[in-house]
């Protein structure tokens, strides 16, 4: 049988036992680079670089884990973080928001294929705030209290996140 | 899901099957042998804690002994402000400095070691 989170974060924590952190970043590394590309608007190389900072980083911190969160809860929190310090040494501000450009007017209505190639165009012009919880909720599925803990911010800041990006979303994609 | 691409389905759906999808699962494709092999090139973080700590330490105490007693700082700004003579903050300006260093540094420790 495989071995639960809690096994594996004790075995890594109290042994240095680096099989045990190597089996943590298989079952993970997928939504936590998932969610990095969102942020770094789906430049891949740039976001798996973030992400492997932000496993090293899981590594090096692991006694700090508290299970009063799920071991991903704790890991994107981590990914969260490196991205924003990313984010300050490029000079880039965290909830800036892009302006919005007008659609291309007279384009027939979009099939699911059309409108599932333009969302992650449609994702880079959200501000981080909304891509991260909707990167978050609607896309890992995880509750907006998770998402909250992990953006470090006010669960009424989530759910406003959500909404407005939705919308922008809705009107990007014209559905 | 073939089906759904070929179909146009009622708005709040298209929105969040999109959304459901793009969070596709990405595949390993070598990620976790990169970490752990970065992990072996970072897997100091004690040694590391322990020199940082020492170093501060050092410089601290090397800090105190060195620096005039406050009297004679207090004197020599004193004196400077009286006659408007620059030299009289030279080294007042480098204990501040050196004072600040450390402190930055000691604080930049521990900012790093609690960091997550």
């Amino acid at each position: 049988m495989a071995a639960t989170d809690t096994e594996l974060v004790l075995l890594a924590c109290r042994d240095g036992d680096p099989n045990a952190f190597a089996e943590l970043v298989r079952r993970y590394q997928s939504p936590v680079r998932s969610f990095v590309r969102k942020m770094t608007r789906g430049d891949a190389h740039l976001a798996d670089d973030i992400a492997q900072e932000a496993f090293l980083l899981a590594w090096r911190k692991i006694h700090t884990y508290r299970q009063e969160a799920g071991f991903l809860t704790w890991l994107l929190t981590i990914a969260h973080n490196q991205f924003r310090s990313h984010a300050r040494r490029r000079a880039e501000t965290c909830c800036q928001d892009i302006e919005e450009t007008a659609r291309q007017p007279g384009g027939s209505p979009a099939t699911a294929e059309d409108l599932r190639m333009d969302l992650q165009e449609a994702m880079k012009h959200l501000s981080d705030g909304e891509r991260a919880a909707i990167g978050l909720c609607c896309q890992q599925g995880l509750t907006h209290e998770e998402a909250a803990r992990i953006l470090d911010c006010p669960l009424g800041t989530v759910k406003t996140n959500i909404m407005r990006g939705r919308e922008k979303l809705r009107r990007r994609l014209r559905i | 899901m073939n089906d759904q691409a070929n179909h146009e389905v009622e708005p709040d759906d298209v929105l969040d099957v999109l959304l459901r999808e793009s969070g596709q699962y990405i595949p390993d494709d070598g990620f976790t042998v990169g970490v752990l092999a970065s992990l072996s090139r970072c897997r100091r973080p004690l040694a590391h804690l322990l020199i940082m700590t020492a170093a501060a330490a050092v410089a601290s105490i090397l800090a105190i002994w060195w620096i005039p007693p406050l009297a004679e700082l207090q004197a020599s700004v004193a004196k400077g402000v009286s006659t408007g003579e620059l030299t009289y903050f030279v080294v007042p300006l480098l204990v501040l400095t050196a004072l600040a260093s450390i402190l930055w540094a000691e604080m930049e420790i521990l900012w790093r070691e609690t960091e997550v």
